[in-house]
């Protein structure tokens, strides 16, 4: 036997609705869902089961209906509300994992040697270039000077080469 | 010199294998946005639920970037266990440059070819051990400064699964009490219980009642097509519902379960002793296979 079996006649299924509201009102004071899920399936199965289906019977299955939508939306929109609130802890911890892998890569970078290797590749580069440049100068005397330094200035990055390579 | 100390003194234990915290990272960040957008579609089928949807998709937005930040951070974890194992490559990657440079610059180098390459071998040996100690103390600060973090994040998420998965049962709910109440069903739902009910009643061996009795049972039979109709579109309700709230929990679970790999990762590297996260592929392969089923729904 369920709980529908026995209501008869319109003030029957109007008690029923109202000990139903009841019991909506109380879950909508609670915060857990469990309680709230439970008042909008006897509401639910309160429309299916109210009978005949006279405007008296379908007002009261209006009730019903809204009341259970009510009770969900209210929950929908609480909880909405909570997640909203933790959004801004949210963007302040994005920052920090951000900071910390950004640190991270360039530690292992670090130890990679990659900036000592890129170093050395990009002074090999200016040196080639350098070369080039030296090679391409006419006998004239600035081109001599500009020879000169040329000569000076690969000289010091080898200098600077073999002080990094130390440090390594 | 200070740096071979290091080497010494930590004995240059392998890198912890970080393959797995990393996997667990990427599938907990996509398992996050998949939470999100799951409970975010419900909400658009709910009647009245488009605004609801669009300030849950803001909101999670916010999420989805966080939780990028995180994988970020697992790779470049990863990054630092990758530089710390390869330091013998990078010995020799430093060793090639400098040759190349001495070579560009016409340097020769000192010693016999032999005896060059047992210096770049002893190098090598040398890079590989300092790699390891400066990997092992990079990791063991980059995860000590992310401990806090890393715990105020899982706690968060724990508590935005539950109000998400509350969110997601009402709107599920909202959208299974359409169909029950839609015109197309109610009347010929109560139509059917009261069918059902006089059926109930109806005493089987009172042989007055037959006729009557035989035409309710005919009558209850023609509502058959449409109550497989109504009967599908409530099933499909609740398959949507009954897989969004498994990837909802393997979430919640799987948020747990990195949180508290990182710990052990965390006190491992300090206590300079193993750890073993292989328990977190296994969480991650079980969140692919709950996304992958949301995603054909």
């Amino acid at each position: 036997m369920s709980e529908w079996s026995n209501i008869e006649g319109l003030q029957g299924w109007k008690d029923k609705l109202g000990e139903l509201l009841a019991e909506a009102r109380k879950a909508a004071q609670q915060e857990e869902l469990d309680p709230r899920i439970a008042v909008n399936e006897r509401l639910m199965q309160f429309v299916e089961n109210s009978w005949p289906n006279s405007p008296e019977i379908t007002a009261l299955d209006e009730i019903a209906t809204q009341t259970a939508s009510a009770l969900l939306k209210q929950t929908i929109a609480e909880r909405l509300q909570t997640i909203t609130e933790r959004t801004g802890q949210y963007q302040k911890l994005g920052k920090q994992f951000a900071a910390i892998a950004k640190e991270s890569e360039a530690k292992a970078d670090s130890i990679r040697l990659g900036a000592i290797t890129s170093f050395i590749d990009s002074t090999t580069k200016l040196i080639d270039s350098a070369k080039s440049l030296q090679k391409s100068l006419k006998d004239d005397a600035a081109d001599q000077r500009l020879g000169e330094k040329i000569a000076e200035t690969i000289a010091a990055i080898e200098a600077l080469r073999s002080s990094v390579g130390k440090r390594i | 010199m200070e740096l071979l100390l290091i080497a010494g003194l930590t004995g240059c234990a392998p890198l912890p294998k970080i393959g797995p915290f990393v996997e667990a990272s990427n599938q907990l960040r996509s398992a996050v946005a998949a939470s999100g957008t799951t409970v975010e579609a419900e909400l658009r089928l709910m009647p009245d639920g488009a605004a609801s949807a669009d300030k849950l998709k803001q909101q999670w937005e916010v999420r989805n970037k966080a939780f990028a930040g995180i994988a970020a951070y697992a790779n470049s974890l990863k990054a630092i266990v990758d530089a710390g194992n390869e330091g013998a490559a990078s010995a020799q990657k430093v060793a090639d440059s400098v040759s190349g440079l001495a070579k560009a610059a016409g340097v020769v180098l000192p010693g016999t070819p032999e005896a060059v390459a047992v210096v770049t071998d002893v190098g090598k040996f040398i890079g590989a051990q300092i790699a390891l100690a400066r990997g092992a103390k990079s990791l063991e600060q980059a995860m000590e400064t992310a401990q806090p973090a890393v715990e105020a994040i899982t706690e968060l998420v724990a508590a935005d699964l539950k109000d998400l998965e509350a969110i997601f049962v009402s709107a599920a709910k909202a959208n299974d009490n359409a169909v029950r109440t839609s015109p197309e069903f109610e009347y010929l739902l109560g139509y059917r219980i009261q069918l059902v009910k006089q059926i109930g009643k109806s005493d089987p061996n009172n042989a007055a009642t037959l006729d009557r009795q035989v035409q309710i049972g005919q009558m209850l039979q023609a509502t058959d097509a449409w109550l497989s109709k109504y009967l599908a579109k409530r099933k499909e309700i609740d398959d949507r519902l009954r897989v969004g709230r498994a990837l909802i929990q393997a979430t919640l679970q799987s948020a747990r379960d990195w949180g508290i790999a990182h710990g052990n990762l965390t006190t491992a590297l300090k206590e300079r002793r193993p750890v073993n996260t292989d328990s977190l592929i296994q969480a991650a392969v079980e969140i692919q296979n709950l996304v992958r089923k949301v995603r054909e729904l």
